[in-house]
């Protein structure tokens, strides 16, 4: 149990009944609820930038799309997951992860191998990478609890936060939480060309405004846990667009807003040699685009609506015998599509992952082997009078997973190959060519082999911990799905046609010092990452870069307490990046650093207030290229907790 | 020392020894290149190449291609203009030589950028929304545009402004100017039936009378989505691109007089260009597969015939993206926009077809304006 992350050990028993837990931290990189608060970053994708291997893509301000991307695999390949069920958006297969408050998070984890915990369903263990979302389990020795949290920034921007929970009985806890996040996101950026020149304006129709509300029932008995939640989650944004030469203002005047309505729940059962999970969940998602809002003629008016429905069902079950441990774990979930987009028909996606693991340890090695089968179809629904029902693809995938680890005394070494793919997005299959054709390309799932040997060093003396890892890692994407014109320029479609090599090195530490007043924690980390684009040896961008991967990346968090006062900084470097596989100059985007800081205090055990500075260097940097991020910011907050 | 950092040292010692191998192992390769080109010698001295760029990443770049003095220049409108910093702008779709001016249609920009000829340097910027084909007469500059349900602008070239626009059909593409009337091809290609969601493509030409530039005709040829007008010998020939599913694209002959078309052959004819009478055609053909290849041929008179006046298997071409002509020599003009994404390739081919240079182009090399000595 000793390098179990907190993200594990709070994962129930289960995770000390059923798991081996030396090798707990390879290949993981979790922050603490206590980092999450301590951080200066305000966000979850804020403080996922700061994890070894991770891409945040950016397209800047509170209301700009942020997804996130593991080791170059491309966002798809990354299954985020909250409280062990699987965020999904079969339309793009993106998720925004802005939406989730940090505030709420006991845990926030980044897992490139797979779980140590044998209790996982088949899409954990189907997903090349998985960013681990987990909310705050209530404390039931205590009768209720309440925390609150106000703050306003620069921008515009402004949000409160509350969270409420009472004690039912021994067995049961309600909780209520919901925030209300507003900006205006009219920052100020400057575009300057290679020649100097620069232009300054304020971002336009980058504002944001959101609310959730989320009630939740958990439950404990025994071995029994249940945890049922559920909540709805609006959002309205501007779609700034890029910045381009255009006459008169920017003047992009998009807009989406979304809601998001779910019900989920986790049932556990965990007893000494066995456990067992259930996990349920509905969601509907409704995104509407409005498309030239002022009605420029210049551009159509467009006013679409997705509504997208999914239903979800995992069972998984865990198994220990002697020096073994089984587990099984089916998935089943329907996802329906349908909009008001002229001429496109309802589409449903059914699919079937089922999975099963065997674990054999002996003293301080261990061999973990997995397969998933994923079995999925998609149909596309009739229409009256225009088309039929017709089942468009089917998928029928093994995807395998073996690993070995030795961990003796205070190392531990993993050597691990996972195979995994993603299915195309609805995006993919239908958004294509005419807007018209209903028939679906026969795209083939997008695959992704990764071989990795992971390194662990943990010790710890007195006052003074320490924790280092180190990835050495070489992947292969196949089949890659992009975009190229067909049937001439005017049109274009999807097509299974990208190779990309990809092998780095990940190093991360985590030094903690804890001595009477005063308390330390310092993490660092350092990726390589080369991706190279093998797609077309013809090319003279084969073996480039391929687009948004920068070949260094650090980052540096440092956390200074001393008593009621709290310190804290925040470090990101990123080296060049480039704009697509063409390794030139005017592909380039520059490489940034960016330096975030916090000062916070606590008063009367149940206040504390804290003052921040976002980006105090004032750099000026892109992540997407033409979304400029925003410059130099404050904010102030002031938090209770009871 | 404290006894752990002790332990901790040699690990943290070999992470670091790892990791500089990694980093010495491979760099990005950054690619530089020759900008030199075998000079040719005639009366034109030289060309601007158009990249289009990809939409919405404002990177419409112009090169210039100095025949005389044998120097490829990428970026020639960046370079000239260094105080611009958001530059040429996004999607150039159409450039145009109007006596000693340079007009450039920025589809994405929304702007008609007005540059000196021989310098590039920036003159002036007319805002049309939308704006996708260029076309000059008598002092005035004529932009067709997608905005406003598909319109006609006029131009004037004196002061720069923008002294009418009248509408013509959905999403006119390329136009023509004969004898004091304009014709203007409507594509409709972003018009979309509420019922059934299937593109409503136009299938008119829209002719216009330059004395009171009103609309005196819409012309119904028949094909679907028409795109390129290019007059050559006694004919004025149009391509259509069909409806990308069922309805493949079509070469005809459009008769001024009557407004009547006559197919000459079912073949999506991507490029062309006229020289000495005959217009030089190049298509791409694609396999069930969705194989591309190019196929190059020529419009002599009512016929068409596949001709490989290039030898393209010398120059490699992915994705043939413009084709143009040298109007001193016959030399050929052949351009390859790769992947699309990233930068492309220029191809100068003998007036015989042999490939005599290739020069790295930027994003969608298109269209092609050949500029003449003083």
């Amino acid at each position: 149990m000793l390098l179990m992350t907190p993200a594990e050990s709070a994962d129930t028993l289960s995770a000390s009944v059923v798991s081996s837990g030396r090798h707990g931290s390879l290949s993981v990189r979790t922050f603490t609820s206590w980092q999450v608060s301590s951080m200066p970053s305000a966000t979850v994708p804020d403080l996922l930038r700061h994890m070894a291997g991770v891409q945040i893509r950016d397209y800047g301000g509170l209301g700009g799309l942020k997804t996130v991307n593991v080791r170059s695999l491309g966002s798809q390949h990354t299954g985020v997951f909250i409280d062990g069920v699987r965020i999904s958006n079969v339309q793009n297969g993106q998720v925004d992860l802005g939406r989730y408050p940090a505030e709420d998070m006991e845990s926030i984890s980044v897992v490139n191998s797979i779980s140590p915990s044998m209790l996982q369903s088949a899409s954990e263990l189907a997903s090349a990478s998985t960013v681990r979302l987990r909310t705050m389990f209530p404390d039931f020795s205590r009768p209720w609890s309440l925390s609150a949290k106000g703050e306003y920034g620069s921008f515009g921007t402004g949000s409160a936060y509350l969270s409420a929970g009472k004690r039912l009985s021994d067995r049961f806890f309600m909780k209520f939480s919901g925030d209300f996040r507003h900006t205006d996101g009219d920052y100020p950026f400057v575009f300057r060309n290679v020649y100097g020149a620069d232009t300054t304006a304020r971002r336009q129709n980058s504002d944001l405004t959101s609310f959730r509300l989320s009630p939740s029932l958990y439950m404990r008995s025994g071995r029994f846990r249940l945890h049922l939640s559920g909540g709805w989650f609006h959002s309205g944004r501007g779609l700034p667009g890029p910045v381009i030469r255009q006459s008169g203002q920017y003047r992009s005047s998009d807009r989406q807003n979304d809601d998001n309505i779910f019900v989920q729940t986790v049932c556990r059962y965990s007893a000494k040699d066995f456990s067992l999970k259930i996990t349920g969940k509905y969601a509907y998602d409704l995104c509407n685009y409005v498309q030239d809002t002022l009605w420029d003629k210049s551009a159509a008016y467009r006013n679409l609506h997705y509504r997208q429905q999914e239903g979800y069902v995992s069972v998984s079950a865990a198994y220990r015998f002697g020096n073994f441990a089984f587990s099984l774990a089916w998935d089943g979930s329907v996802f329906h599509l349908s909009s008001d987009v002229a001429g496109l028909s309802g589409k449903l996606r059914l699919s079937s992952l089922a999975a099963a693991r065997v674990r054999y340890s002996y003293r301080n090695f261990s061999a973990d082997a997995s397969l998933v089968h994923d079995h999925s179809a998609d149909f596309s629904l009739s229409r009256p009078g225009i088309s039929e029902t017709v089942r468009t693809s089917v998928h029928d995938r093994p995807c395998p997973f073996v690993s070995v680890s030795w961990s003796p005394g205070k190392f531990g070494f993993m050597l691990y190959w996972k195979n995994s793919f993603r299915l195309p997005t609805f995006n993919e299959l239908y958004y294509v060519a005419v807007p018209s054709a209903n028939v679906a390309h026969a795209l083939d799932p997008e695959t992704v082999d990764q071989f990795d040997f992971a390194a662990s060093f943990r010790t710890s003396a007195g006052i003074w911990s320490c924790d280092l890892g180190a990835d050495l890692f070489y992947n292969i994407t196949k089949d890659k799905i992009v975009w190229l014109p067909a049937a001439n320029q005017f049109v274009w479609s999807a097509f299974n046609y990208g190779l990309v090599h990809g092998y780095g090195a990940t190093l991360s530490m985590d030094h903690s010092l804890v001595s009477g007043d005063f308390g330390m924690n310092l993490r660092a980390d350092y990726s390589y990452m080369r991706s190279k684009d093998m797609t077309d040896p013809q090319s003279p961008w084969y073996g480039g870069q391929i687009a948004y991967v920068p070949l260094h990346s650090v980052s540096a968090g440092l956390i200074l307490s001393y008593r009621d006062w709290s310190l804290s900084a925040g470090f990101i470097y990123n080296s060049v990046r480039y704009r697509t596989s063409a390794n030139i100059a005017s592909d380039l985007l520059a490489p940034y650093a960016c330096l975030d800081v916090m000062l916070s205090r606590t008063l009367w055990k149940f206040m504390k207030i804290s003052l921040a500075a976002a980006n105090i260097t004032d750099t000026h940097y892109e992540i997407v290229s033409r979304y400029p991020m925003p410059g130099v910011s404050c904010r102030m907050a002031v938090q209770f907790n009871f | 020392m404290h006894p752990a950092f002790r332990k901790a040292g040699p690990v943290s010692m070999f992470l670091t020894a790892v990791l500089a191998a990694a980093v010495a192992c491979e760099p990005v390769r950054v690619e530089e290149q020759d900008n030199r080109i075998p000079a040719v010698q005639s009366e034109v001295i030289g060309f601007y190449l158009l990249n289009e760029g990809t939409m919405g990443a404002n990177n419409a770049t112009l090169d210039y291609a100095d025949l005389r003095n044998g120097e490829y220049v990428s970026g020639f409108f960046s370079k000239q203009n260094p105080d611009m910093p958001l530059s040429l702008g996004d999607v150039g779709n159409d450039i145009l030589l109007a006596g000693d001016c340079l007009a450039i249609a920025l589809h994405g920009s929304g702007i008609v950028e007005i540059a000196d000829a021989r310098t590039a340097e920036h003159l002036a910027e007319i805002p049309v929304p939308g704006c996708r084909y260029l076309a000059e007469d008598g002092g005035s500059l004529y932009v067709t545009s997608y905005a406003e349900g598909g319109s006609l602008w006029k131009i004037s070239l004196e002061d720069f402004s923008i002294v009418s626009k009248i509408g013509t059909g959905h999403d006119p593409e390329q136009l023509h100017i004969h004898d004091g009337f304009i014709y203007v091809l409507n594509s409709g290609g972003m018009q979309l039936d509420s019922g059934t969601g299937q593109t409503a493509y136009e299938h008119t030409v829209t002719v216009v009378d330059m004395s009171d530039f009103s609309v005196v005709r819409t012309d119904d040829v028949g094909f679907r989505n028409l795109y390129k007008v290019l007059c050559g010998g006694d004919y004025e020939y149009m391509t259509s691109r069909g409806d990308y599913m069922n309805e493949s694209g079509a070469v005809f002959t459009y008769d001024r007089t009557s407004g009547e078309a006559v197919m000459i052959a079912s073949v999506a004819v991507s490029n062309w260009c006229e020289y000495d009478g005959t217009v030089y055609t190049q298509a791409t053909v694609y396999d069930e597969n969705w194989n591309q290849t190019v196929s190059l041929g020529r419009l002599c008179g009512k016929d068409y015939v596949e001709d490989d006046f290039a030898d393209l298997s010398s120059a490699g071409i992915k994705a043939c993206y413009g084709l143009d002509v040298n109007p001193a020599t016959g030399d050929f003009v052949l351009t390859d926009a790769g992947d699309y994404v990233t930068p492309g390739a220029v191809h100068y081919f003998s007036a015989d077809g042999s490939l005599l240079w290739s020069h790295r182009a930027g994003v969608c090399p298109s269209r092609i304006v050949w500029i003449y000595e003083d």
